[in-house]
């Protein structure tokens, strides 16, 4: 992923990010503004009923109080309280007066309880109320809340009693009205709430009882975890009710009011509804809203954050195409930045850099041109003093035997002329070893059997290995079997084990064992050539593939040139793994396939691309 | 053979017709007022003034060919034609079969061919002259083709298969009256009044009677009648209340009520039925000791004294005391431990047992009130009662109740022929009774068996306004509208104030 890309995605990130907390705030902001005027509404709604109610409770005692205080009343209880009275007269009393005074419920119940005229069941004359005579003082309480029962059903009614006394004796009226859709009625609701009303007459959840304004209420199951609840706790409670296909825009929410008897039982459950509606759809458009604006802000910001991440990848770009053409070896690459920030400090940095750089590869370069040609000079004034020592000593002993007899002076004559042919040829040697690494020939591709390669260069050096007068030296093959035949050319392929071996030899003049190992790892093959010599300091590890450099009194310094030499032109990698005094491997790993190896060898030969890895304990 | 003859039953006439015994006894008593006491002349009968009446029931038409089955409205429909049509026979005020159109009868051995002579002169409203041919051919069409009729000379002449006893007293009741059909379908009977007015349709309705004025009895005091048909009870008990009727028919619970407001009343001996009857096809019911329990659980007193306001009498039997002599001798007590008894019994966890369904007719207010203090009654005993209010008629499918109440009307003060129509109406069997013994038997049937359980016996009650005189129903009820005159309005007293 390009530095521009990254660049444009942050862009992106903190723009959808910013964008997405301030609708998500404004969202949350209208959400919690418009609850709490649905709290606020709900809770006047809740007020006004619990008014209401003390209100109606008020309404329902006030008028029993003026039953029990008319006229008629108190004649009827004095008659009522006489020897033989005949309660059968009374029997439709409580209809009528129930009927004018507005009320849904009235009983009128003689001293021990028994029931005289019933407005709500008036068959049930006869039969006694014994819970109204419990009770000591019923004038001075209030209405209270009470099921009430009736012919076919039970009722929920709010209820006051009121007794007349007449001498010991005590007449009770029990009053009230029934508490049902028509009390909702007598709330005055917003638009969007309504009251439902659940009377709690029966065991569980009755879908039946739950009625609001305008009869019983329809998805009435829905109300059953809410209704169940306030049954368990008999506490108010909140929840929010979905109906529909669209719960969201159909919910409502429900605040449940338990409606308590004398007993504390729980004999209806009032709920406050609210349509969240309105609360939907106005979070819908703010929805809506924001993603319109959010899309908008994000392709401008996205528009935007391309022009300025192009502005500022450009001269980063520009650096790293510059870096990219130094790295390639073009030196004189420059990069073109007129900013004057950091980018363009930056630029500026880079081409001073490569000017630098450029300035002392020169120096370098020559430099170690120079040395190189110091090293050449003086191995060859080393290698060629060698032989001259020996020629000069020849001639002077030839010089001197004119003088001698002409028999010991052909005797001097041969072994002198023996001697400089033998010194000459030495010479020739070294010129040739010279020449040959300067005409190091292009390799030739084909495939090549690596271990044939091994046996035959080991087979070579076994008269070296058990050399009369010299320590023994075991060789030990471990050659992987159908290992692959890389593409390579054997002669110099041969050459550079034949120069592996020949360094290995010279690493072990106390004998020791020369091991030498082929395998095949990931498309390529390795040979692993090691011996038990003294191993080789860090520094000569650093310095061991370098022309001309060598640790031996009598060496050129090329072998391991012509070694790393021809890796490289195989597109190969050599290193070396050695620890003074626990002897060294030599590892090359040759590609099986390398078709293009020709086109690099001219190069690789004087700059090898990928140097050789050496490494010392 | 047997003859019977009875004196004519004549009333006072307005024009020439004959001056009836209770007209003269009338009349005797104000001269002698008049003379002794120098009564005023208010308290003597006056002709003239429409009687203004409302009732209940919708009835449909009079026309006797058209009966309606039900006994309610049958009830209904016979007081009203009567008004129009007579019969061969009536009875008297002591249930005694008396000379009506026919003035005399006799009957063979088997009392299967009965001869009824006919009463000369008479005249139907349309001015036909009533002939045996006439009032043969209206019985034929009342009796059906199991009876013969043909006339004499003088007389009809009714022939059946079999034996017939109680003829006269099954043909002073009912739809056995003479019509006669004019060309255009027009009824015309010989009875007191003539219909000037019958409205069509279901809802309520004013039927309006005119005087007879050539009526055999002789012509009624009032010159007519407005009944309004199928009034609800609160309108009926405001219409007397405040002068808007001058009488109207008031169901046996609202009779105190309405006498506390001081409206005169009158009432009847017990001659309705309020019963349970039990549908035995229903599994529910069909053990005889949970029936006897329900019979035990119900508290008839109650019903009688308070859900009627004593206008009823607890009912142990089908036929009241007054009409049988032996009702005293079925149990009407309240008796819960033997309910508990049988219960137990019968293995009934009555706590978990569906509740039995009790009809009744939603039109009746005084069904529903007794049926709903017989489900107070059950409930409490331990069974559970739902009440299901329907609508009784011909129109109506039958019902799905284990129970129904029933609201009888005693067809006839002759308990041969009110027993077996009663036992009839109900389902039950019934056989010719010509003895005590043979109707207490029929009676104590299904009684025993608890296929029905009477309840209270119910007396006929009528509102009479301040200015209706000589209101004197037979005891077993139904209307003598034609004695019945209407007291002028008191003038104003004088020097009194004007609004």
């Amino acid at each position: 992923m390009s530095f521009r890309t990254k660049l444009l995605g942050l862009f992106t990130l903190t723009i959808v990010t910013a964008v997405t907390l301030v609708a998500w705030g404004v969202s949350a902001y209208t959400r919690r503004a418009f609850e709490l005027f649905d709290r606020q509404r709900t809770d006047a709604l809740v007020a006004q009923f619990r008014r209401e109610y003390a209100q109606r409770g008020e309404e329902v005692a006030h008028r029993v109080q003026g039953i029990a205080d008319a006229e008629a009343t108190v004649r009827m209880a004095i008659d009522l309280s006489r020897p033989q009275a005949d309660a059968s007269q009374y029997y439709n009393d409580a209809r009528g007066i129930a009927q004018s005074q507005q009320l849904d419920f009235l009983d009128i119940v003689a001293d021990d309880g028994t029931l005289i005229s019933s407005a709500e069941w008036p068959a049930r004359f006869g039969y006694k109320n014994e819970w109204v005579t419990a009770e000591k003082d019923w004038n001075s309480q209030g209405a209270f809340l009470s099921r009430v029962e009736m012919p076919d059903n039970v009722d929920l009614g709010l209820l006051a009693v009121r007794a007349v006394r007449v001498g010991e004796k005590h007449f009770y009226l029990i009053g009230g009205q029934r508490l049902n859709q028509d009390f909702l009625a007598t709330l005055v609701l917003p638009e969007t709430m309504r009251a439902v009303l659940y009377r709690n007459l029966e065991q569980g959840f009755v879908s039946s009882e739950l009625t609001d304004l305008h009869g019983q209420v329809t998805q009435a199951d829905l109300f059953a975890p809410l209704i169940s609840e306030v049954q368990r706790t008999h506490r108010e409670l909140q929840k929010t009710i979905n109906s529909g296909s669209d719960s969201a825009a159909n919910s409502e929410s429900f605040d449940a009011i338990p409606l308590l008897g004398r007993a504390g039982d729980l004999l209806g459950v009032l709920l406050v509804g609210s349509a969240r509606q309105d609360l939907v759809q106005m979070l819908n458009f703010i929805r809506s809203l924001a993603l319109l604006v959010a899309g908008g802000v994000i392709l401008v910001g996205l528009v935007l954050g391309w022009w300025i991440s192009a502005r500022v990848t450009h001269p980063i770009e520009q650096l790293a195409k510059g870096a990219r053409e130094v790295a390639a070896g073009n030196w004189e690459a420059r990069v073109e930045v007129h900013s004057r920030d950091e980018i363009g400090q930056l630029a500026g940095a880079f081409n001073e850099m490569t000017r630098q750089l450029a300035e002392q590869r020169e120096r370098l370069v020559q430099t170690e041109r120079v040395a190189a040609w110091r090293e050449l000079a003086r191995r060859l004034a080393h290698e060629l003093k060698n032989p001259l020592f020996p020629l000069q000593l020849t001639v002077e002993n030839l010089q001197r035997a004119r003088e001698q007899t002409s028999g010991q002076f052909d005797e001097v004559f041969f072994e002198s002329t023996a001697t400089l042919r033998a010194e000459l040829e030495n010479l020739k040697a070294i010129v040739t070893r010279f020449s040959d690494f300067a005409k190091m020939p292009a390799p030739e591709f084909e495939p090549v059997d690596l271990n044939e390669s091994v046996r035959g260069v080991v087979k070579l050096f076994e008269p070296q290995l058990c050399a009369v007068g010299r320590p023994p030296i075991t060789p030990e093959l471990y050659l992987e079997e159908n290992l692959a035949h890389p593409q390579a050319d054997p002669i110099l392929l041969r050459r550079a084990l034949e120069n592996l071996v020949l360094n290995s030899l010279d690493a072990m003049p106390a004998g020791g064992t020369l091991t030498v190992r082929t395998s095949q790892h990931n498309g390529s093959v390795r040979l692993d050539v090691t011996d038990t010599g003294a191993g080789l300091t860090p520094e000569e590890c650093a310095r061991l593939f370098t022309p001309y450099y060598t640790s031996k009194q009598h060496g050129t310094g090329l072998g391991l040139a012509i070694v790393q030499s021809v890796v490289s032109d195989h597109g190969g990698k050599i290193a070396v793994e050695s620890a003074p005094g626990a002897g060294a491997t030599f590892r090359i790993e040759l590609p099986i396939e390398h078709p293009d190896s020709r086109l690099r060898t001219h190069h690789l030969r004087s700059m090898p691309e990928d140097p050789p890895v050496s490494s010392a304990a | 053979m047997r003859r019977t003859t009875y004196p004519s039953h004549v009333r006072g006439s307005k024009a020439t017709a004959p001056i009836s015994l209770t007209a003269r006894v009338f009349l005797s008593a104000v001269i002698m007022s008049l003379i002794v006491t120098s009564a005023t002349a208010s308290t003597s009968p006056q002709f003239g003034g429409v009687l203004r009446f409302q009732i209940s029931e919708r009835v449909m038409t009079v026309d006797p060919r058209q009966w309606p089955s039900d006994s309610l409205r049958a009830a209904a429909t016979e007081r009203l034609a009567s008004l129009v049509f007579d019969r061969l026979v009536r009875f008297d005020d002591h249930g005694v079969t008396q000379p009506a159109l026919a003035v005399s009868w006799q009957h063979d051995a088997q009392a299967k061919r009965w001869q009824f002579h006919m009463r000369e002169g008479v005249k139907f409203a349309d001015g036909t002259q009533l002939t045996p041919e006439a009032a043969a051919l209206s019985l034929q069409q009342s009796l059906g083709n199991e009876f013969d009729v043909s006339a004499t000379s003088d007389s009809v002449v009714i022939l059946a298969d079999h034996s017939l006893p109680d003829l006269p007293a099954q043909l002073a009741t009912g739809r056995y009256f003479i019509f006669h059909s004019a060309a255009d379908g027009t009824l015309s009977g010989t009875g007191p009044f003539r219909v000037s007015e019958w409205p069509a349709g279901d809802g309520p309705a004013k039927v309006v009677l005119t005087a007879n004025e050539s009526c055999w009895a002789g012509r009624p005091f009032v010159d007519g009648i407005q009944i309004t048909l199928g009034m609800e009870l609160q309108k009926r008990a405001n219409a007397i209340a405040f002068g808007q009727s001058d009488v109207v028919e008031l169901p046996a619970s609202q009779v105190r009520l309405v006498g506390q407001r001081g409206v005169r009343t009158a009432s009847s001996d017990p001659v309705e039925l309020f019963a349970l009857q039990f549908d035995l096809a229903r599994p529910a019911i069909q053990d005889a000791r949970l029936r006897e329990a329900i019979s035990a659980a119900i508290d008839r007193a109650s019903i009688a004294d308070v859900v009627l306001q004593r206008q009823g009498v607890p009912a142990g039997g089908l036929m009241p005391n007054w009409l049988s002599g032996y009702a005293f001798l079925f149990p009407t007590a309240l008796d819960l431990p033997r309910t508990r008894e049988l219960l137990t019994a019968t293995g009934r966890e009555v706590s978990h047992a569906a509740p039995l369904v009790l009809v009744y007719d939603s039109g009746d207010e005084e069904a529903r009130a007794i049926a709903e203090r017989v489900a107070v009654n059950l409930k409490e005993a331990g069974i559970a009662v739902q009440l299901s209010a329907q609508t009784t008629g011909s129109a109506s499918k039958p019902s799905a109740g284990d129970m129904r109440l029933v609201h009888q009307r005693i067809a006839s003060p002759e308990i041969g022929v009110a027993l077996p129509t009663l036992l009839a109406s109900l389902g039950e069997p019934s056989a010719v009774l010509e003895t005590p013994a043979q109707a207490y038997a029929a009676e104590r049937a299904p009684i025993d068996s608890f296929r029905v359980i009477p309840l209270v016996h119910v007396s006929e009650s009528y509102g009479l306004g301040p200015q209706v005189r000589d209101w004197m129903p037979p005891r077993w009820g139904g209307w003598l509208l034609e004695d019945v005159w209407l007291a002028p309005v008191p003038a104003p007293a004088a020097g009194g104030t004007t609004p």
